[in-house]
């Protein structure tokens, strides 16, 4: 499959429509530099593979920021367009690649390809109709169908760049895809991710392990706290503990009077549930103890009415005491009332004559009046004696009365109201005693009678009998409760004995159990899960394996195809190269095979490394060379039948040049080619000292308005 | 495997240094004898590791491995030997044990050309050739010898686990 002809129009410095035919097998385009002569090779590119030619991932350096449309004057909204024809095994094809003039960054270039049959392709069936059709990858094309100045140097210079072209050279495309494929799917990764999942695993494990180990360490610390032996966190030493609990309880139980179910000693479950409950039933329901509190109640009742009585008895004694001393100091009631009576006569008399010196006082003032009244004042107004002097006298006697008398008969009144009220106090204070002697008396019937309640004996008994009762019925209901709170006492420290066993039973089982899930959490085999997980990471190693088999029997197809390749490869590189630099020097492919890789490199007849070795035109000329023999080999594989070259002949001599135009003329026997030059001496060769047909095209001066332009053709 | 393996194997690698490939062969070996072997070679020295007739008559011929780092790498010379032994009429297997709680045996089988000498293989890589069921076979009996027979005297480690291996009618040790 070759190219016939190139229809470029707005691309790069390339405005109004131009085609170029390319059916001759050399094509030439002949300008002076920024005439747009590299744009038109470049075009063929961008036709066939699209935007990864002006992108920096293009493998050509010099593509970055690259301008798939040069701005002119009077520039129009037409797209950019290149469209290809082709002379294909089933006929003629046409290769058309648009861009709208507007198109934004991500927006897609439209691609359409009308075959052979006059079918219009697009999209999917498009890129199948390229793929089907052999027309190479952007990658072979770049190592094998052209040679850009820019990249020359590269080409042979870089390690890596030389490998993989001289892999093409050998026509190792396909191997390379393949084994690219196989390694794309990493199963050195797969291995890696498979191993941290276990590795992740594994630590998970480790935890899950020590989390018991853990627990059994805490288990065991608290066994020495409780005063365990180590010997003792044993099944059988379990045993025993819940033996001994139900058999001491039991014993208790019986102590007790306690009617109640327990366990069976070898049923640990049932043990475990009954021992955690036990000490609550011990305490709360023993018919045992069940009168103590009675007896408790009873005996805080004697010891409350005793206590009461001979409070109030004590009281009672005081009160008679008081009251008998009182008689004997101030005489009894009766004598004290015969006190008052006595002495309220005297006040009566004191009153009666205070009352009458009164009267008489006022008789003498009346008569005294009288007299005065009656202007006679020596005449008894009464009889009407005349008495000299009555006056005065009645004055006299009056002031007597009123005075002298009249105080004396005072403080007789005085002293009488004092000596009663004496006797009143007296008799008072008697009283006052004899009736709280009284009050006392009652209380201490009442509380005597309380007691003769509580000992049920009759009101007849002696108060002292009483008493005594009390104190006897007191000693034994005492002795009763001493009984009884021994019994609750060894209760309580056979319950705290219980609680003591059963935390250490308690602990036994805990640890048991912790040792078997200790023991149990490691088994993972044993799990399905484990079965199937183990299964997943089996399928998984085994397509590793398979893809990292695969790799290994393509790295090895590889390096047994390069081998036999070799021989006809590099009889095709020295012919160009001898060619080119009129040097016999013998240069050749050699392939490096490791377990993981396979390398190429161009070496001298010593096996020695070439390249460190050559100047600048012989690395291009090797490079040249190199495209040469690629470019034979993929047209005698019935490929693609066009090698594109950009200014070739930079940095040759004159010799080389001559040489350059000659191994043209060679290769043009298989194939095409389209070949950019500056005007003189190698595009003077191409033209005029070349054998084959071959069409000259010649680039006018570029343009701001016009853009590129031919400015003439001819076939010669 | 289990923990109480695991542990023991673990002190055994501690104590034993670079004895322990070879104490972990025969231990293997016992294993095949209590899973019924009826007939078992086992070699210290040269050749391949353990020739095993298994009770159902295929005979097998083992190359023993263990992977502290989880990789192992077989020289041309037990690559060679598995081979030749191939052409007796054994089928050719790798035993590989690697150092992990939970790794097991894993007995793979070997093909011609597949694997190379002198390659670092993984462990996981070589998982795709195993054979379960002969795993299967041995798992349980590996772990009881390990219990029964790991805890060996200071010295002669190796003495000892022959003599064990001595009690057992089908073995040869070469």
């Amino acid at each position: 499959m070759k190219p016939t002809a190139i229809t470029v129009s707005h691309f790069r410095g390339w405005k109004s429509e131009h085609r170029i035919t390319l059916d001759a097998p050399i094509t030439a385009i002949v300008a002076e530099n920024a005439r747009g002569k590299s744009s038109l090779l470049n075009a063929i590119e961008w036709c066939l593979y699209g935007a990864v030619v002006t992108q920096k991932g293009s493998g050509i350096d010099e593509r970055q920021n690259w301008e798939l449309r040069t701005r002119v004057e009077n520039d129009d909204t037409e797209p950019t367009s290149v469209t290809l024809e082709l002379e294909t095994a089933e006929g003629s094809a046409l290769i058309t690649r648009e861009r709208s003039a507007n198109a934004k960054a991500r927006e897609a270039d439209e691609f359409t390809i009308q075959d052979s049959n006059g079918n219009v392709l697009t999209a999917d069936s498009a890129e199948s109709w390229l793929a089907d059709s052999g027309i190479p990858d952007w990658e072979t094309y770049r190592r094998a169908h052209c040679f850009h100045q820019e990249a020359a140097r590269q080409r042979v210079v870089s390690t890596t760049e030389r490998s993989a072209i001289l892999a093409t050279l050998l026509g190792l495309d396909d191997d390379l895809a393949l084994r690219n494929t196989i390694e794309s799917n990493q199963p050195s990764k797969l291995f890696t991710e498979i191993d941290k999942t276990l590795e992740a695993l594994n630590e998970e494990a480790h935890r899950a392990l020590d989390l018991p180990r853990q627990r059994l360490g805490e288990l065991e610390s608290r066994a020495i706290e409780i005063r365990l032996d180590s010997n003792q966190l044993s099944e059988s030493s379990a045993n025993t503990f819940r033996s001994q609990l139900v058999v001491r309880a039991r014993d208790l139980a019986a102590r007790l009077d306690l009617t109640t179910d327990f366990p069976d000693e070898s049923d640990a479950a049932g043990v475990r549930n009954w021992a955690s409950k036990w000490p609550a039933t011990a305490r709360s329901s023993s018919p045992a103890l069940a009168s103590l509190e009675d007896h408790r109640r009873r005996a805080a009742q004697f010891d409350q009415l005793v206590t009461d009585h001979q409070q109030v008895d004590g009281t009672w004694q005081e009160a008679q005491s008081k009251l008998q001393q009182e008689r004997q100091s101030g005489g009894d009631e009766a004598q004290r009332e015969a006190g008052v009576t006595a002495a309220n006569a005297k006040l009566t008399e004191a009153n009666t004559a205070l009352e009458q010196n009164n009267a008489k006082v006022k008789l003498l003032v009346d008569a005294k009046a009288a007299i005065k009244a009656a202007d006679h004042k020596d005449e008894c107004p009464v009889c009407e004696t005349d008495v000299p002097g009555l006056e005065e006298r009645l004055e006299a006697e009056i002031e007597t009365l009123r005075s002298d008398e009249f105080v004396a008969l005072q403080a007789a009144q005085d002293g009488a109201r004092k000596k009663l009220d004496h006797a009143k106090s007296a008799k008072d204070v008697l009283d006052a005693l004899v009736s709280a002697e009284a009050r006392v008396r009652g209380r201490v019937d009442e509380q005597r009678e309380k007691l003769r309640e509580l000992l049920s004996i009759n009101e007849s008994t002696a108060v002292h009998d009483v008493l005594a009762e009390a104190k006897k019925q007191r000693e034994s209901i005492q002795s009763e409760i001493t009984g009884l709170e021994g019994l609750a006492s060894d209760r309580d420290r056979r319950i705290e004995d219980h609680q003591a066993d059963w935390g250490q039973l308690d602990l036994i089982e805990k640890w048991l159990g912790a040792t078997e899930k200790a023991e149990s959490s490691i088994d993972l085999s044993a799990l399905p899960e484990w079965s199937e997980f183990n299964e997943a990471l089996d399928e998984l190693a085994g397509f590793g394996s398979d893809l990292a088999f695969l790799g290994s029997l393509a790295r090895d197809v590889q390096a047994e195809r390069s081998k036999s390749r070799a021989a006809e490869v590099n009889k095709a590189l020295g012919k160009y190269y001898s060619l080119i630099t009129q040097d016999d020097t013998a240069i050749k492919v050699s392939v490096h095979t490791t377990a993981q890789r396979i390398s190429y490199n161009l070496v001298d007849a010593s096996d020695r490394p070439a390249v460190p070795i050559l100047n600048q035109a012989a690395i291009n000329a090797l490079s040249l060379a190199v495209l040469f023999a690629q470019s034979e080999a993929q047209a005698s594989a019935d490929s693609w039948e066009l090698v594109v070259l950009d200014d070739p002949a930079q940095s040759l001599d004159t010799e080389k040049q001559a040489g350059l135009a000659r191994a043209i003329e060679e290769l043009a026997d298989c194939c095409s080619v389209l070949v950019a030059a500056v005007p003189g001496q190698f595009s003077d060769r191409i033209q005029d000292f070349v054998s084959k047909p071959r069409h000259m095209v010649t680039l006018g001066p570029w343009s701001q308005t016009d853009g590129a332009s031919i400015e003439s053709e001819v076939d010669r | 495997m289990k923990h109480e393996v695991y542990r023991r194997l673990s002190e055994l690698s501690e104590v034993s240094e670079k004895e322990y490939g070879k104490l972990i062969q025969k231990l293997l070996a016992i294993a095949f004898c209590k899973a019924g072997a009826i007939r078992l070679i086992e070699r210290s020295t040269q050749g391949i590791d353990l020739e095993v007739t298994l009770p159902d008559e295929r005979r097998i011929a083992v190359e023993v491995k263990t992977a502290q780092d989880q990789t192992v790498k077989f020289g041309k010379k037990d690559l060679d030997g598995l081979s030749s032994q191939v052409e007796a009429g054994l089928e050719p297997y790798f035993a590989l044990l690697g150092s992990q709680l939970l790794d097991e045996w894993v007995l793979a089988r070997s093909y011609a050309n597949e694997i190379k000498p002198n390659q670092q293989y993984r462990l996981t890589q070589l998982r795709a050739y195993r054979d379960k069921e002969l795993e299967e076979s041995i798992q349980e009996h590996f772990d009881e010898a390990v219990i029964e027979y790991a805890n060996l005297p200071d010295t002669n480690r190796q003495a000892a686990l022959d003599e064990i291996l001595r009690g057992f009618s089908c073995v040869s040790i070469a």
